[in-house]
């Protein structure tokens, strides 16, 4: 069943997760990955958050596509603006996945608030889809602004059976005020696979059936906003 | 060839006149600019006090329009030239009217510079006016006839200012009786299509080091406006037209 992301988030058996803010479906937790510095060099320390999670998310700037988190090296990725041509799978480890950014709030975001979360494991995928049609739904009333999401119940959900049983805990995202994007400036790391994978490669191009509206809506001034957290 | 960036506007004078782009972008000879577009001009410099300075006046707003006019048309031989100054006082107090509730912008004449991977040039504009804090950029255009919706040159230019996708970008619309506010839709789409016409002069400048070359895959629409005027006989005389 394709989904909001353009593949299934149906339940199969987890994934990984992976820097900076790692959602562990498996455990039904959130880590802040912070890099600190030991006798040996830096490594990367994970502080748990999951009770104090609560983050402006970049919506705006989810990138789509690819992922192959493997284990002992970096992180493949293969991404696009959501919204285009998912790119060609770059091997049969990668699979399909998101990446966003995101700011902490003061309770759980330490030092360096403003993070990148990517996962591919469908509790994953699934709870953002589900807060992404939140998103979708109250951003007109909300412009200028980014959502700021909560986690307010992990599901567990049971997968495979007899001896290959798992199971992942799929977080449900609520979207408990908007928030101006501040200092949450996104830094595209997707241009090249914009470049040649996305619409604007007419080989790879996928067409709109119809070309865009401009826009006949009248409006006027809006109504003053309250104060947020994320100032 | 001196082309070290691109603007929405030549994007846009490349899509809607390739031989005017190439008169004025790869031979370098820029056609004058008429009283519409330094009536613009002058109608932004009034609104702009206005706004920044709530206490400043109608008049005063008015009057720093006119004289930046005046100014910009100075050496105009625009035959337009009183017809348009007349439209000013009722554009700068209807724009004052309509965006001043807004309440004092955060930037004016801000830089905005874009440059995708891959892009030889980077795309580079100006915003009239931006509300940080409210997320907000509005682009005032005057026009002597009301649109029904945004014109597509101007959804380009603007998706250009709204560098995020949820950036609420409008543009307003002052003629001398009427003014109109219209909401920017699909702007990632519009910003995208500014991109592959970005794409596409680089594709075209490539084809050639010599400007000359350039006359030769192209031909002026007389019919157009844009080949009104002395703009006419430059024509021919490059064209032979």
């Amino acid at each position: 069943m394709s989904n909001v992301f353009g593949f299934s988030t149906e339940p199969t058996p987890a994934s990984d997760f992976l820097p900076i803010i790692k959602i562990d479906a498996r455990a039904g937790k959130i880590f802040r990955m912070d890099r600190v510095a030991g006798a040996d060099g830096f490594f990367n320390e994970p502080v748990e958050i999951t009770q104090s999670f609560k983050a402006l998310a970049d919506f705006e700037n989810i990138e789509t596509g690819w992922i192959d988190f493997a284990a002992g090296s970096a992180p493949s990725f293969a991404l696009v603006p959501m919204g285009t041509r998912i790119p060609e799978r770059p091997s049969e480890r990668h699979k399909n996945g998101i990446r966003f950014m995101l700011k902490l709030a003061k309770e759980c975001g330490g030092d360096k608030p403003i993070r990148e979360v990517a996962g591919t494991s469908k509790a994953f995928l699934s709870g953002i889809e589900a807060v992404y049609k939140l998103y979708q739904a109250g951003k007109a009333a909300n412009p200028g602004k980014l959502p700021v999401i909560t986690v307010t119940k992990w599901t567990p959900v049971k997968s495979g059976s007899g001896a290959q049983t798992s199971t992942n805990y799929h977080p449900t995202f609520a979207i408990v005020a908007w928030a101006p994007r501040g200092d949450l400036a996104f830094v595209p790391k997707t241009a090249a696979a914009t470049t040649t994978q996305s619409s604007s490669s007419p080989a790879g191009s996928s067409p709109p059936a119809s070309p865009p509206s401009t826009g006949s809506t009248q409006v006027k001034a809006p109504m003053a906003d309250a104060d947020s957290d994320f100032g | 060839m001196n082309i070290e960036r691109h603007s929405p506007s030549s994007l846009n004078l490349f899509a809607a006149s390739p031989a005017m782009f190439v008169l004025e972008r790869v031979l370098n000879l820029k056609q004058p600019v008429g009283a519409p577009a330094h009536r613009g001009t002058a109608v932004k410099a009034g609104v702009a006090q206005g706004l920044l300075a709530p206490e400043a006046t109608l008049d005063a707003c008015v009057e720093t329009a006119t004289v930046k006019y005046d100014t910009l048309m100075a050496l105009s031989p625009d035959q337009r030239k009183e017809k348009y100054r007349a439209g000013i006082p009722g554009m700068v107090s209807q724009a004052l009217d309509e965006l001043r509730p807004y309440g004092a912008p955060s930037g004016t004449q801000g830089f905005v510079t874009w440059h995708p991977e891959g892009l030889r040039h980077p795309i580079v504009g100006y915003y009239d006016f931006m509300w940080a804090d409210s997320g907000l950029i509005i682009d005032l255009k005057t026009s002597e006839k009301m649109p029904s919706e945004i014109k597509i040159a101007h959804a380009r230019q603007v998706s250009l200012y709204a560098m995020s996708d949820n950036m609420d970008a409008r543009l307003t619309y002052a003629t001398p009786k009427k003014i109109t506010t219209f909401r920017l839709e699909n702007v990632r789409e519009h910003r995208e299509a500014l991109l592959r016409i970005a794409r596409n002069v680089e594709e075209f400048l490539s084809l050639s080091e010599d400007p000359q070359y350039f006359l030769k895959i192209t031909a002026p629409d007389l019919d157009s406006f844009y080949w009104d005027g002395p703009a006419r006989q430059v024509a021919y005389e490059h064209w032979r037209i």
